[in-house]
């Protein structure tokens, strides 16, 4: 239970829980508070922890209680009249009743199962195969990009020396499409996953655009995210289809993830020129007059959706006066660290400040 | 339910009976009484259910079978002082009965929650101030990624003021392993959040 000093004693408090949630031991906890006045803010965020999760958890489904209950009593109405012998008559009737049920269940379950011709992943792979041959390749031999607008409307663009394969029409549950090359995606958002195999990876998306480079030969592929967010998997040797298990990351805007063909390996990092996730906040690229480096930072970190680590201590007493107008987040790090005197460093697509802090002067 | 007490209140003559009353008077017989118990659980039991099954008709179906299986060994059960805590059990046993193998044992549909960071990322304009429902639907999102015993946890806890002894009586945990699912799941939550306070601007922080 502990002496209420942090937030997690007061929720780990059954009679607090109570309280907040139905207001019981009200004058306990009103002498609490009189009792430890300084206690009095995390007591409150404690209470609104607990407020916010019993909103969470209120979901209303489309439960049905009249029914339920009407249900009930049909059932009981329809049950021998009670006496202690026939009860234990109706128990024995209703086990085996209850089995020659389960029996006639699972008989007509398989036969479901066979009649419906569930389709596993082996019969998928060989309507794949024969449709494979019904598959549209759009190659671009020229040194110019080149656009190809796919069934559902998404636009690829194809770099020179690339290949795409596609069906004329995506199946009711996929859209997959294969590449071998290098590609700009815009994927237009859709209930259906979208996959695109190139080079042993495998990358799924919902709608979104990101850069794949997968060039015959070389032993790297590189899936760049721009904007949305995609999930990249290594595809495992034996298995088709989006059923994938080997290692997998997601992929945020701005981050990119190498994989190595030989060392089937998948590395994340930072986009070498990361772009702005909400366009409209380039207008925070501006003059900034005596702000605190702190606040500079977490702005950076929102305006490109990247994690920006710094020690808040360290960097109390920093402030600075620049313009960040049309600099690239790399470079408005360098400014921003060469005037205090820190230096940054990418750790596992994230960036790191590292920084003795400043003096009252600086 | 405060309009149906009323109802019952003033048909029955008296003040809002407590539940280990109603569970006594039920055993006796009294079918009224057994209603009542119905009517007064029906909502939270529903939630319940469905938070740990996913599954609204099978949480139905399960509730039904609870009660039936109450009006006919009334004559067997003792007396409790948490009939409350009883259906929970009862309830919860039922569903792993009933249940297909996939009961609590639902697995974390990542597609789901990119999906929904595609929806944020791509609101194209910066969040200046969440709404309370925002907020909300954020937190909601993020208990989704916990697991299913945390999840479990995280409703019996804050949802049903349920204490620590009575969750790992239902749960069959003990009281040290609740403790440590909920520490657990204030971390996840925590982390979770804070990365959604990236890319939106005021997310409560936990």
């Amino acid at each position: 239970m502990g002496d209420f000093s942090q937030i997690e004693d007061f929720l780990n408090d059954d009679s607090f829980i109570n309280w907040v949630l139905s207001g019981t031991e009200d004058s306990h906890w009103e002498l609490f508070i009189t009792t430890y006045p300084e206690k009095i803010n995390l007591l409150l965020q404690a209470k609104e922890i607990v407020r916010t999760l019993y909103a969470a958890e209120d979901i209303s489904f489309p439960a049905d209680s009249a029914k339920t209950w009407s249900r009930i009593q049909q059932t009981l109405h329809s049950d021998p009249p009670f006496t202690t012998i026939s009860s234990k008559f109706s128990t024995i009737l209703r086990k085996n009743l209850m089995s020659s049920m389960l029996l006639l269940l699972m008989l007509t379950g398989t036969i479901w199962y066979f009649s419906n011709q569930k389709t596993d992943s082996y019969t998928r792979i060989l309507s794949e195969r024969a449709a494979g041959f019904s598959l549209l390749e759009k190659v671009n031999n020229s040194p110019a990009p080149m656009e190809v607008l796919l069934p559902d409307s998404s636009i690829v663009t194809l770099q020179r020396h690339s290949k795409i394969s596609y069906p004329p029409q995506f199946d009711s549950l996929h859209r997959e499409v294969y590449l071998t090359g290098e590609a700009f995606f815009k994927v237009k958002k859709d209930r259906k996953p979208f996959y695109v195999y190139a080079g042993d990876l495998v990358t799924k998306v919902l709608g979104t655009s990101f850069n794949i480079k997968a060039i015959e030969g070389e032993p790297e592929v590189v899936v760049h995210v721009r904007s949305g967010s995609v999930s990249v998997s290594a595809k495992e040797q034996k298995s088709f289809g989006p059923r994938l298990k080997a290692q997998s990351t997601i992929l945020l805007p701005n981050q990119e993830v190498t994989y190595n063909r030989n060392a089937a390996s998948l590395n994340k990092t930072i986009a070498a020129t990361p772009s702005p996730v909400f366009p409209l906040s380039e207008s925070l690229l501006k003059e900034y007059d005596e702000v605190p480096v702190t606040q500079l930072l977490n702005t950076l970190a929102q305006i490109y959706g990247i994690n920006i680590l710094f020690s808040e201590e360290n960097l109390a007493s920093c402030i600075i006066t620049t313009n960040l107008t049309n600099q690239t987040l790399f470079e408005s790090l360098e400014i921003i660290c060469s005037t205090i005197g820190a230096t940054f460093n990418i750790i596992d697509a994230q960036i790191v400040i590292d920084s003795t802090g400043c003096s009252p002067a600086e | 339910m405060s309009d149906v007490m009323e109802q019952v209140s003033t048909f029955l003559g008296i003040a809002t009976v407590s539940d280990s009353e109603l569970w006594d008077r039920f055993r006796a017989g009294d079918q009224k009484s057994y209603e009542i118990l119905y009517k007064r659980h029906f909502k939270i039991l529903a939630q319940y259910g469905y938070k740990i099954s996913g599954d609204p008709l099978l949480t139905e179906d399960a509730i039904q079978d609870v009660f039936i299986d109450l009006w006919r060994r009334r004559s067997f059960l003792s007396e409790t002082k948490n009939p409350k805590f009883y259906l929970f059990k009862a309830l919860r046993n039922q569903l792993i009965r009933n249940g297909r193998n996939d009961v609590f044992d639902k697995s974390n549909d990542i597609d789901e929650f990119l999906d929904y960071l595609v929806t944020l990322s791509e609101e194209q304009q910066l969040i200046e101030h969440e709404t309370r429902t925002d907020q909300v639907k954020h937190i909601r999102k993020a208990i989704s990624q916990l697991s299913p015993r945390q999840q479990e946890v995280i409703t019996l806890r804050f949802y049903h003021g349920m204490s620590i002894h009575d969750i790992s009586q239902l749960m069959t945990l003990s009281p040290q392993s609740v403790n440590n699912l909920l520490s657990r799941s204030y971390a996840v939550l925590r982390m979770i959040i804070h990365f959604l306070s990236m890319l939106i601007v005021n997310v409560t922080v936990f």
